[in-house]
């Protein structure tokens, strides 16, 4: 049974993220804060909506985790906040994937329930950050559709996966995701068929970021003709495999040139 | 001088009381003066508990480290002082006791007094006199002096000096004394001085028949016909021999003292008493007692009833206050709700709602006086800005008996002058119809939304622990959407990525041909070419086949051309990207070339563009090399030249 | 004007006859129609085809080697979620044509907006590259076909949620609650929700078979849909914020109260309306059912 989350209006966003505008310090924000909004509407019928009780519990754990990360004060260790806040935000939402892709959903995080965390994490954040724009750059939304991507329940830690690449690499593979008809699968898989190239040393010697981002340019050639998700699991990763080195030759050709 | 009412008397050395005759402009009579307050619904001394500290909190200094404090100790006058009451406070007075009940008072066995005191509070200060002019403070004059003068503290809590009546009501001799200390005309003052709000009255003076009195007095010292406090040491010296607690050194504030106070009998016992001033202060004032910012509490407190202690218990640790100490909490954080009016859109205030199971707990009188009939709590406590309690709104009862809640709501300050002019003087109640149409609405809106929000209080009751059934219903939903009609449903517009779906022209439906793009459907003639060249158009013919080129694949697309003319053909070739083959990729040093042109009559034109001679007949051919492991996709521009 | 070349052989599009999609709602299949506009997230959607593949001319036209495998899977992807899977995978293993029966379930709770399903025929292993001109890489699309459905529209849809009353503290007898919160500028799908009360076996029922009622259902949608629509316009009423010159924005519960009270009413103000349930209260609940049309044989 997934919980349903409020979404916030899209004129009482604009309004909101203008009014937070002139705030001087997150601080101010924590005033603002509040699990109610007039403007937020939820979807008609498909499951039980998320009590009050809930959003303060999740808003507490958020304050939490980011208080140990310097909350209110300026934010430290950004990466191991940012990868510790996709679990805490997938491992407890209980959301639907089609409610998360609800950017409607993570305004209403990001102005309603935490502009105090939002605007600590992205001091003075342009509107993709805390609006509902781009999901793939929000603060909240764009981590719990990390922690979706990669996570695994079949492993002790399903969330393994979610240091396997930096921040901007990830969000490389995760803004070209819809163009690589990426599944979870997929995703999960291109980050195990990395770490092993990095494992067994393929990757020594070339600009990793430079070629990972040139597998994500051969990927994209080739699924408009490849369909990965076809794929049965070690067909995939053979698939992966095969393009990723040949984009590490690729590099490794041109650096020699 | 000779027309006042105090001309005929000399000053004397003592001090003594003087009655206010009527002048001949009339002035206002004790009783009136008295009522000022109306009825209250309260106990009086609720009342007093409620306005003195009022009072207290407006008057604090608000110097670093100098916390309010506010006290309340009834006793009796020890026999020592006793004495020095009956003969000082009724030297000068009138001696008819039913026009000054002093002289009762002071007539019985024991002299029973209320002495409530401020400290780290200004004192009355200003100048003693009413027509004297100052753009200083007037505290003293006001208290003293004056009758319903507006209080100027911005955001304070008792908006008007009608407060101070109820000093005189709670006493029986309907009499008090006023010992402060003030810092004035730079250095520290005590002042000293009795005033009393009796009855008004004729009495025959000598010389003079009948004349008329206010019933107003004041008790001190006599100067040009104006009763002035004792002050410095001649105020502390008399202080001692009346048993008045003296002031510290460097201590400010003020202390009245109420003669014979009238106490409710059936409180009981003098300690009954002591207890219920205490919890009073507890239910009344309790958000003067949380720590501020800095950790100590606003306000401090102490209740002595003949000289025995009585705390006042600590509100976050006493239930069910403790439950409002909460929602205050709520209120300042996160979890707070923004109250606003509709038409026109104003932020009334903010509202903090705390819901739990009710422990058990004593209905004590001074929660009954609060407003608690029953040990049910589903009350919203309302305060203005200066976060002083208004009174404890009762809602929806609780969903079940164990369960209850607690709120707290404050005016923005923005509102706050129009909920203090809806405020009768005991400042117990908001009424909306005390104040000018305009302004009711927002009253009425704050009792709408309080209603609101306990109503969803209760409502969200309803879901908790009953997980919703997994069952499809948005056949159901549809059934009853014409009762929402306007409103949004959801769907494909919130979709998190940019979904291109793909044409009906998808090749890998129809094996044709891929979606034309907007404003790039044709290779159109030149707009200038146009009026002189025909128009050629490029029809291809089928897709693009697989053959051999020197023993290499290539891919050949066939195509017509439209319109006779000398026509300039162009290749334009990329691959296809993304799952959709809707991106393009041209800048990699791979990418497919075209190798050449077919004439119709089979003559080949190498290069990527050729310029050539178009009958309108026949079909053309494009050959291309592909890269390897990638979906080529191929454009052909023609456009007419002159020959 | 583009053309796209895809670099291997493709078979003719013959080569795979599939029937068309059904969609089993119940016990019944229909024909996999462009738009359902009566999912939600707990409708897992249950789709049956047959297919008929030519594998031999397949072979023969792409020049696959002996050894290729060839799949038909079923891939899908969701704008609502923006996500993709695989829903069905079959080896064809036999020589010459094969017929198969797909069954696939697509979750509910992964998809929503519009779902693209995609019928593939893909080569599910590498193969060695005899020919330069034959598919080898695994995944590569000899054949394919899309389908597409709508799942959510931008049309009103009314909130609705069953839970069982005996966790909550409205009465366990009841069957059906209108919760109304929030002031009349707050939004619609904010404020209001119809609570079915899950023990109410025929009740529920009838919300679960709104897609196709029997007729019992039908008496009981059409009774709790009066009902609302009374419950609608007595709260309208009893609001002293809803008058004849009050203007709500869009999606407000004012604006849906608004449109309501006009259906039933016609032009009469509200203020003439108040003075009517004041003094007859049963007869304007009847105006009420008149206006929606209660048991009307068309709903």
């Amino acid at each position: 049974m997934s919980v349903l989350y409020p979404r916030l209006l899209r004129g009482r966003i604009d309004a909101l993220f203008e009014e937070y505008a002139s705030v001087v310090s997150p601080a101010e924000l924590t005033v603002r804060a509040s699990v109610h909004d007039d403007a937020a509407v939820y979807v008609a019928t498909g499951g039980t909506r998320v009590l009050p009780d809930r959003l303060d519990d999740l808003a507490a754990s958020v304050r939490v985790l980011a208080r140990q990360h310097g909350y209110p004060y300026a934010a430290t260790r950004t990466t191991e906040f940012d990868v510790a806040l996709a679990r805490l935000l997938h491992g407890t939402m209980d959301i639907a994937p089609a409610e998360a892709a609800s950017r409607e959903v993570w305004a209403f995080l990001s102005l309603v329930l935490m502009p105090d965390v939002a605007w600590w994490r992205y001091p003075n954040p342009p509107g993709d950050r805390v609006k509902n724009t781009d999901i793939t750059r929000h603060v909240f939304g764009r981590l719990w559709w990390r922690a979706e991507l990669v996570h695994d329940t079949t492993l002790a830690d399903p969330y393994e996966a979610l240091t396997v690449l930096g921040e901007a690499d990830f969000d490389q593979v995760y803004a070209r995701r819809a163009q690589i008809g990426a599944s979870p699968k997929i995703v999960r898989n291109l980050l195990l068929v990395w770490r092993s190239l990095r494992d067994s040393g393929e990757l020594n010697g070339v600009n990793e970021r430079e070629a990972f981002r040139s597998m994500l340019t051969q990927l994209r050639r080739v699924v408009p003709f490849l369909s990965l998700n076809a794929l049965d699991d070690d067909a995939l990763v053979a698939e992966l495999d095969r393009t990723a080195r040949q984009a590490v030759s690729a590099i490794r050709a041109a650096d020699l040139a | 001088m000779t027309d006042t009412p105090f001309s005929f008397a000399p000053a004397r050395p003592r001090p003594a009381w003087e009655s206010q005759q009527y002048p001949p402009e009339g002035a206002s009579a004790a009783e009136g003066i008295r009522s000022q307050l109306g009825r209250p619904a309260l106990d009086l001394l609720t009342v007093l508990v409620r306005e003195a500290a009022q009072n207290s909190w407006d008057a604090r200094t608000d110097e670093a480290g100098v916390d309010v404090h506010f006290g309340l100790d009834l006793y009796t006058v020890g026999a020592a002082h006793a004495n020095t009451w009956r003969a000082l406070l009724l030297e000068g007075c009138p001696r008819n006791a039913e026009h000054f009940p002093l002289r009762t008072s002071l007539g019985r066995n024991s002299i029973r007094v209320l002495a409530v005191s401020d400290r780290g509070t200004k004192g009355l200060g200003g100048p003693t006199r009413a027509d004297a002019v100052t753009d200083g403070p007037r505290d003293f004059v006001t208290f003293v002096r004056n009758v319903g003068e507006p209080r100027d503290t911005q955001l304070g809590g008792g908006t008007y000096g009608f407060g101070k009546g109820i000093f005189f009501m709670l006493s029986r001799a309907h009499t008090v004394l006023i010992h402060t200390r003030t810092r004035h005309q730079g250095r520290l003052q005590t002042r000293l001085i009795g005033s009393a709000l009796a009855h008004s009255y004729t009495e025959s003076v000598v010389g003079r028949g009948e004349a008329r009195y206010t019933g107003r007095h004041w008790w001190g010292m006599v100067s040009e016909g104006l009763v002035e406090p004792l002050v410095d040491a001649e105020a502390d010296e008399m202080a001692e021999r009346l048993g008045l607690a003296p002031f510290g050194a460097d201590e400010t504030g003020t202390t009245v003292v109420v003669v014979d106070p009238e106490i409710d009998e059936d409180l009981g016992s003098p300690g009954d008493v002591g207890d219920y001033l205490a919890e009073t202060i507890l239910w009344q004032l309790w958000p003067k007692m949380l720590p501020r910012v800095d950790g100590r509490p606003a306000m401090t407190f102490h209740v002595t009833v003949d000289g025995q202690d009585h705390p006042v218990p600590d509100p976050a640790l006493t239930h069910p206050v403790q439950m409002f100490v909460e929602a205050y909490r709520r209120m300042n954080g996160p979890e707070s709700r923004q109250l606003a009016s509709g038409r026109p859109k104003r932020l009334l205030g903010v509202l903090g709602l705390h819901d739990t199971f009710v422990l058990p707990w004593t209905l004590t009188r001074a929660a009954e006086s609060a407003g608690f009939d029953d040990t049910l709590v589903h009350h919203v406590c309302l305060m203005r800005s200066a976060e002083l309690v208004v009174t404890y709104a009762k809602g929806v009862k609780p969903q079940a008996e164990l369960k209850g809640y607690a709120g707290v709501f404050r005016v923005d300050p923005s509102m706050d002058e129009v909920f203090a002019r809806a405020e009768p003087p005991t400042h117990d109640a908001w009424n909306a119809d005390s104040l000018p149409p305009d302004e009711r609405r927002y009253v009425k809106a704050v009792t709408r939304r309080l209603t609101e929000a306990q109503q969803e209080i209760s409502g969200l009751r309803v879901v908790v622990g009953s997980e919703g059934r997994e069952m499809a219903l948005g056949a159901a939903s549809n059934y009853f959407s014409d009762l929402v009609r306007g409103s949004s449903g959801f769907g494909g517009r919130h979709a998190a990525f940019e979904s291109r779906t793909r044409d009906d022209n998808d090749p890998r439906t129809t094996g044709r041909t891929l979606a034309s793009r907007p404003g790039r459907t044709q290779a159109p003639a030149h707009a200038i070419a146009a009026q002189t060249l025909p128009r050629v158009r490029v029809e291809y013919v089928g897709d693009p086949f697989h053959t051999h080129h020197h023993d290499r694949p290539a891919l050949v697309q066939e195509f017509k051309l439209t319109g006779e003319a000398t026509v300039r053909l162009d290749a334009r070739l990329s691959i296809a990207t993304s799952i959709d083959a809707t991106g393009r990729d041209r800048d990699g040093t791979d990418q497919p070339q075209p190798l050449g042109w077919v004439t119709p009559d089979g003559t080949t034109i190498l290069g990527p563009s050729a310029l050539v001679r178009n009958d309108g007949h026949g079909t053309w051919r494009l050959l291309v090399r592909p890269t390897e492991d990638t979906m080529t996709v191929v454009e052909i521009e023609a456009e007419a030249v002159r020959p | 004007m583009t053309r796209v070349a895809y670099p291997y052989l493709r078979p003719h599009q013959a080569a795979v006859e599939p029937s068309a999609w059904t969609l089993v709602l119940g016990d019944e299949p229909v024909v996999l129609p462009e738009a359902l506009d009566t999912w939600d997230y707990n409708l897992d959607l249950r789709l049956r085809r047959s297919i008929r593949v030519d594998v031999e001319t397949i072979r023969a036209q792409c020049r696959l080697p002996e050894e290729a495998v060839l799949d038909v899977c079923v891939v899908w992807r969701s704008s609502g979620s923006g996500l993709f899977g695989r829903a069905a995978a079959e080896h064809l293993t036999e020589p010459g044509v094969a017929e198969l029966d797909l069954e696939v379930v697509i979750p509910g709770s992964v998809v929503g907006g519009v779902l693209d399903i995609d019928t593939v025929v893909v080569l599910a292993t590498p193969c060695a590259r005899v020919d330069p001109l034959a598919p080898w890489r695994a995944g590569s699309m000899i054949w394919e076909q899309r389908s597409s459905i709508r799942l959510q529209g931008d049309a009103s849809q009314f909130p609705i949620s069953v839970i069982d009353f005996a966790g909550t503290s409205l009465p366990e007898g009841a069957a059906w609650h209108l919760q109304i919160s929030g002031s009349l500028e707050s939004a619609a799908m904010g404020s209001l929700l119809l609570l079915v009360n899950a023990r109410h076996k025929q009740v529920a029922e009838a919300f679960g078979n709104a897609g196709k009622p029997r007729p019992v259902d039908r008496l009981v949608l059409s009774a709790v849909h009066a009902d609302i629509a009374r419950v609608m316009v007595e709260h309208a009423l009893a609001s002293d914020e809803f008058d004849d010159d009050a203007e709500y924005d869009e999606e407000t519960l004012g604006a849906m109260l608004r449109d309501v009270f006009v259906r039933v009413f016609g032009q009469r103000t509200v203020k003439d309306v108040r003075l009517r349930a004041k003094d007859n209260p049963s007869l304007v609940a009847t105006e009420v059912q008149a206006a929606v049309n209660i048991f009307g044989g068309d709903r």
